[in-house]
């Protein structure tokens, strides 16, 4: 399949080619005076803030019954208890970790799979491209919810291995999105001069083309990090997902949809951690991408 | 109408028989709609099925959702009443002779199938044989091979002879496999989406996933029965999708789970059903390996929790505790006031688990499945309370189809392979039987673990319930044996479920059924 | 044309791959379908368990099972439902449509209020603008499907007291029923859609918008609207038309779960279904469907290219 993100080759110079110095400064600028991915940052970091901050901010365990259920937010309780008594403020911020540990595993997989590829594929060209192109496809071509349920049921039911399958399904993204750049530096003339010569490959990869795939990989990387959260909600909703009692904002969505109109509290409120941490990492997203080339285009 | 006539109840009259015999005597009668205005015929029933019921074979469907969508169009032998006592239906009275080996049926006369055609003996012997043929693969074969032969004695009689005495065979209607189809059906149509049976309802149409329709048998046995000209079910798994349609009328019926119940209280229009039915949420246990094989741990876990705290939080209250025999089954089943381990005792516990030699607890795996939430659910309250004891539970969530297998993996291997513990329930059975020997007697076929550990005790009690034929008898003989499993936490048995039905104003006449099908949609009519 | 013949020659291979892969993967999962048929409360017998294996020819071994599906598929005979004895081609034939409606209605209303929500994001001189378009559009995204699809139903029934017939009715039989059932279902799905296709459209035009040639079309002084409708957007359709090929994937997850809240009969639950009943025919035969259709896709994407960028030619 042909690669959108090739644009054609005059305007889109590699960065290290480039006068890059003061580009970045400028762009540095621009990025602090961008309201949205400002936002976007500022979401992101308190997300993480509380995962990592979790065992000393959460005033309870996650997953001690403790309480009656279903209670209203109140003194003891901060934000009310869940339909097992289970106080929601300690899963709320628990479930922090289970968000980035789903999205980090998801995109790191993806990443060491596809972009791999992806580059490996752009740089040598020819029948490595074709066969590597055509394998992504493959894999595109798995449902991915059939793929989760394969791998979950095979290796063992744990939110781990569900998202080895989500990953392995974001990969053909991440190999698309390093191809681009990787095709474009490849037919730069100082560069086949370069190998003309016999210059290494590998050191042509690592100086040249990793820098300039780093930036649309780490755009993309925000964007799946995102889709991975909801995709692990979808999981649980399907009961594929985070095992009980582990507190994750998509398997507490999912179980409190029953009781919507008893409690919707304990349904709002992982639904609004879900949606300010998706909207976090796709407002860095798009900042990140305004930062580091409007002109680059990433999926 | 029920005229059973037996040669073995001898020295018990007529109206003793009725009240009790074979009758499963004043089970808790499932809510009934009384209705001030007379039954009239006409119109449609749209309602909403729970699950797909993948499949309306009657004799090889293992899926609780596929009887109760074949209900309507099969019928057996005999059926159950609103009391659950047995009533007579395609055979309207039987003999037991010959010590309790051979089963004489006289059928009712012109009753028709759905094609016209009249059901006989042939027909009658055709589908028990189709279901003892282990190509049918029919799941319920053990519930129905004491039979050995079939007999047509004459075109309304049957005759069946078994090598054993085998008092269930008498209750017949809840045997899952036991629809009549008429002779050579089978071989000419694919009975996973087509049906013809003598019921009161034809099948229209099954489209898999989607909706099931019926339309009035006009020609069935029962003339007045039944009053609705048809069903549709349309399947919908999402319960909020039957809440909202609960509500904006569009459907008239609809089985609820405990919270979406509590949602709709108080709806206009809307009246919601509640009571125990034959859904009992347990735990298996296997036995074989240590630490489980020591009945002072079993007990010890089975005192940490407490089963009201239980009951709570799995079914939102919907539920009362049971034995082995759910709580309202005729006079089988324990009173549950009487059942031990109730009120948690953690106290007590401690000291069972150090007497058995793990005064620092150990790690052990429940296995359960989201694809019913409550047993999701009641793990969860345990593995809690057993943190107390410091028992490490791990509650392992299995998708549906790989928990099915283990759990056949560790029965068929009596234990040495699989878990140790699994979450899961037991639907109707024909009789108490069903709830223990398959599960307890050392040559029963589910009996995880105990096979090579026999307790003479229960084996005796159990073997001879099956060949005694007095109800008294058989009810001492099984509360007893009910006792001994209890006590020993052979598994754990939680409680038994409210059938919770939500039916529009419209619906008249309905009542709920302890089996949990939905055996009196004949007799509910639309106002 | 080479390029097509070379094209063809990979895919077929492509897709061949796949069809190995689905074989092998449903038969890893455990369990296999005489475990459910005999559930948790049957039992069945050795005897038993051997004649339901030889009957869907499960006894046979794995490449002859294989090499019999290839060869009855290539026919057209994708095999008969273990859980029903239907065929499983008549029920794809049946399910798939509704699916495709599903996909297709949801492609479309995101694509007459994504891209324009985009255009005006990348286009518009006002800050607030920009970014009030940027957060909304990102914010159908932000919600798992399946509550999106909950509160649609919760609400259309306890604040409208409406909710579409239960019964899916084809557009060809009644139009005006269809759009009422597809149009909550439709919703949920296009929600999260159009956040990809906002952010999309307005990066894409972005980049368009700096570049040269547009810059020499505006001194040429061709009037501002044109310049946008007809250069840019033309540019910047490719990376969307892309994307909304990559999202065949993101759009099935959506679809299998929509499907099953709205109880809509589509190919999708069946599938799911189908994984979750160990029933093999139905799930290899409409994965295959759904990897052939991804595959047209693609290709399509790639045509489109051409037709939008005569700078991009394959040799």
């Amino acid at each position: 399949m042909s690669d959108a993100g090739v644009t054609p080759a005059v305007s889109a110079l590699p960065r290290r080619l480039d006068a890059a110095g003061s580009a970045r400064a400028r762009s540095l600028r621009a990025f602090l005076g961008m309201p949205v991915a400002l936002i976007g940052a500022a979401l992101v970091g308190v997300v993480v803030l509380v995962a990592l901050t979790a065992p000393a901010l959460a005033p309870y365990s996650p997953v001690a019954q403790i309480a009656k259920p279903l209670l209203p937010p109140g003194a003891d309780y901060l934000l009310g208890t869940d339909e097992f008594g289970r106080d929601e403020l300690s899963r709320l911020i628990w479930g922090a970790r289970v968000s980035l540990y789903v999205g980090g595993l998801a995109v790191l997989i993806a990443l060491a799979l596809g972009a791999t590829a992806g580059v490996l594929a752009g740089f040598f060209g020819g029948w490595v491209d074709d066969v590597t192109m055509r394998i992504m496809d493959v894999v595109l071509s798995l449902p991915a919810l059939v793929l989760a349920i394969a791998i979950t049921s095979v290796l063992g039911p744990t939110l781990t291995n569900a998202m080895l399958a989500i990953g392995l399904v974001y990969a053909p993204t991440f190999a698309r999105v390093a191809r681009g750049p990787t095709l474009t530096v490849v037919q730069v003339p100082y560069i086949e001069a370069a190998r003309s010569i016999g210059a290494s490959n590998w050191r042509i990869i690592a100086r040249h083309v990793l820098p300039n795939v780093a930036a649309p990989i780490l755009v993309q990387a925000t964007v799946s990090f995102s889709t991975a959260i909801l995709t692990e909600a979808a999981l649980s909703f399907l009961g594929l997902g985070t095992q009980p009692p582990t507190a994750s904002w998509g398997l507490m969505l999912s179980a409190a949809r029953q009781y919507m109109l008893i409690d919707p509290w304990i349904a709002v409120l992982p639904g609004s951690a879900i949606a300010v941490t998706v909207l976090g990492f796709n407002l860095l997203g798009d900042g990140l991408r305004d930062l580091l080339d409007p002109r680059m285009r990433t999926l | 109408m029920a005229r059973g006539t037996s040669g073995w109840h001898r020295g018990v009259d007529r109206r003793t028989f009725l009240a009790g015999g074979l009758a499963l005597g004043s089970g808790l009668a499932g809510a009934r709609l009384v209705s001030a205005q007379t039954p009239k015929r006409g119109g449609t029933l749209i309602a909403a099925a729970e699950i797909d019921p993948i499949g309306l074979d009657p004799h090889n469907s293992s899926n609780f959702s596929s009887a109760q969508a074949y209900d309507h169009i099969y019928e057996s032998l005999t059926t159950y009443d609103e009391k659950t006592n047995i009533q007579p239906c395609l055979a309207t009275s039987w003999e037991i002779t010959n010590n309790g080996k051979t089963y004489t049926f006289k059928l009712r006369p012109n009753v028709k199938f759905h094609n016209g055609q009249t059901m006989t003996a042939d027909d009658v012997k055709y589908s028990i044989e189709r279901v003892l043929d282990p190509k049918t693969a029919s799941p319920w074969l053990s519930w129905l091979n004491a039979i050995k032969e079939i007999k047509v004695v004459d075109p309304l009689t049957v005759q069946m002879n078994l090598d054993a005495p085998y008092p269930i065979l008498g209750s017949f209607a809840g045997i899952r496999a036991s629809g009549i189809i008429p002779k050579g059906y089978a071989e000419q149509e694919n009975l996973k989406i087509k049906g013809i049976g003598t019921g009161p309802f034809k099948l229209v149409e099954y489209v898999p996933q989607d909706r099931i329709v019926y339309a009035r048998n006009t020609d069935y046995w029962d003339k007045s029965l039944p009053y609705l000209d048809g069903m549709v079910f349309k399947v919908l798994t999402e319960e909020n999708a039957r809440i909202a349609a609960l509500r904006a009328g569009q459907i008239q019926y609809a089985f609820l789970n405990p919270p979406g119940a509590t949602q709709l209280e108080g709806a206009p229009g809307i009246t919601i059903m509640r009571s125990p039915y034959a859904w009992v949420v347990l735990h298996y246990l296997n036995v074989r390996n240590k630490p489980l094989s020591d009945a002072r741990v079993r007990r010890a876990m089975r005192m940490a929790v407490d089963t009201n705290e239980v009951i709570q939080k799995a079914v939102f209250g919907a539920g009362v505790p049971s034995g082995p025999v759910p709580t309202g089954y005729g006079d089988w089943y324990l009173d549950p006031k009487t059942l031990p381990y109730l009120k948690p005792d953690v106290e007590g516990a401690k000291k069972l688990l150090v007497e058995a030699g793990y005064p620092n607890g150990f790690k052990v795996e429940i296995k359960c499945s989201p694809q019913y939430p409550e047993f999701v659910a009641s793990t969860l309250v345990i593995q809690e309370s057993l943190k107390k004891l410091n028992i490490d539970v791990t509650a392992t969530q299995m998708e549906w189809g790989a928990f099915v297998a283990e759990n056949a993996k560790s029965n068929n291997s009596c234990g040495k392979e699989g878990s140790d513990i699994y979450a899961s329930a037991n639907t109707f059975r024909p009789d108490p039987d069903g709830f223990l020997y398959p599960y307890f007697h050392s040559k029963g076929t589910i009996n995880k673990g105990g096979c090579d550990t026999p307790d003479p005790k229960l084996d005796a009690l159990l073997t001879e319930a099956r060949q005694v034929t007095n109800h008294a008898e058989r009810r001492r003989l099984y509360e007893e044996a009910q006792r001994i499993v209890v006590r020993d936490c052979q598994n754990w048995w939680w409680f038994a479920k409210h059938n919770i039905e939500a039916v529009s104003n419209k619906l008249q006449g309905y009542s709920q059924s302890f089996t949990g099908r939905r055996l009196f949609l004949k007799k509910a009519w639309l106002a | 044309m080479r390029y097509l013949a070379r094209r063809a020659a990979w895919t077929v291979l492509a897709v061949l791959g796949v069809s190995v892969l689905i074989f092998l993967l449903v038969r890893l999962l455990p369990g296999n379908i005489v475990d459910i048929i005999a559930g948790t409360e049957g039992q069945l017998s050795r005897a038993q368990r051997a004649a339901v294996l030889r009957e869907f020819g499960l006894d046979r071994p794995l490449p002859v099972q294989y090499l019999l599906w290839l060869g009855n598929m290539l026919q057209g005979n994708f095999g008969w439902s273990f859980r029903t004895g239907q065929p499983v081609a008549t029920l794809i034939a049946s399910r798939l449509p509704i699916t495709i409606e599903l996909a297709l209605l949801a492609v479309l209303s995101v694509a007459f209020v994504g891209i324009p929500l985009g255009v005006a994001a990348s286009v518009s001189r006002s800050l607030r603008v920009r970014t009030l378009v940027q957060i909304v559009g990102v914010l159908g995204l932000s919600l798992p499907n399946f509550w999106i699809a909950i509160l649609l139903i919760i609400g259309a029934s306890t604040l409208f007291g409406w909710l579409p017939a239960l019964i899916y009715v084809s557009p060809w039989t009644d139009a005006w029923v269809n759009v009422q059932q597809m149009f909550l279902p439709v919703l949920s799905l296009s929600l999260g859609l159009s956040a990809v296709v906002v952010r999309m459209t307005r990066s894409s035009m972005l980049e368009v918008l700096g570049q040269d040639f547009i810059r020499v079309a505006r001194a040429k002084g061709l009037a501002t609207r044109a310049v946008l409708l007809r250069h840019a957007l033309r540019n910047a359709l490719i990376p969307i038309v892309t994307v909304l090929g990559l999202q065949t994937g993101f759009l099935l997850g959506g679809v299998v779960i929509t499907e099953q809240i709205f109880g809509l009969p589509g190919l999708g639950w069946t599938l799911l279904n189908g994984v979750y009943q160990r029933d093999y025919p139905v799930v290899q035969g409409t994965v295959m469907v759904f990897a052939v259709t991804f595959v047209l896709v693609n290709l399509l994407v790639d045509l489109l290219y051409t037709y939008l960028d005569p700078r991009i030619r394959y040799e």
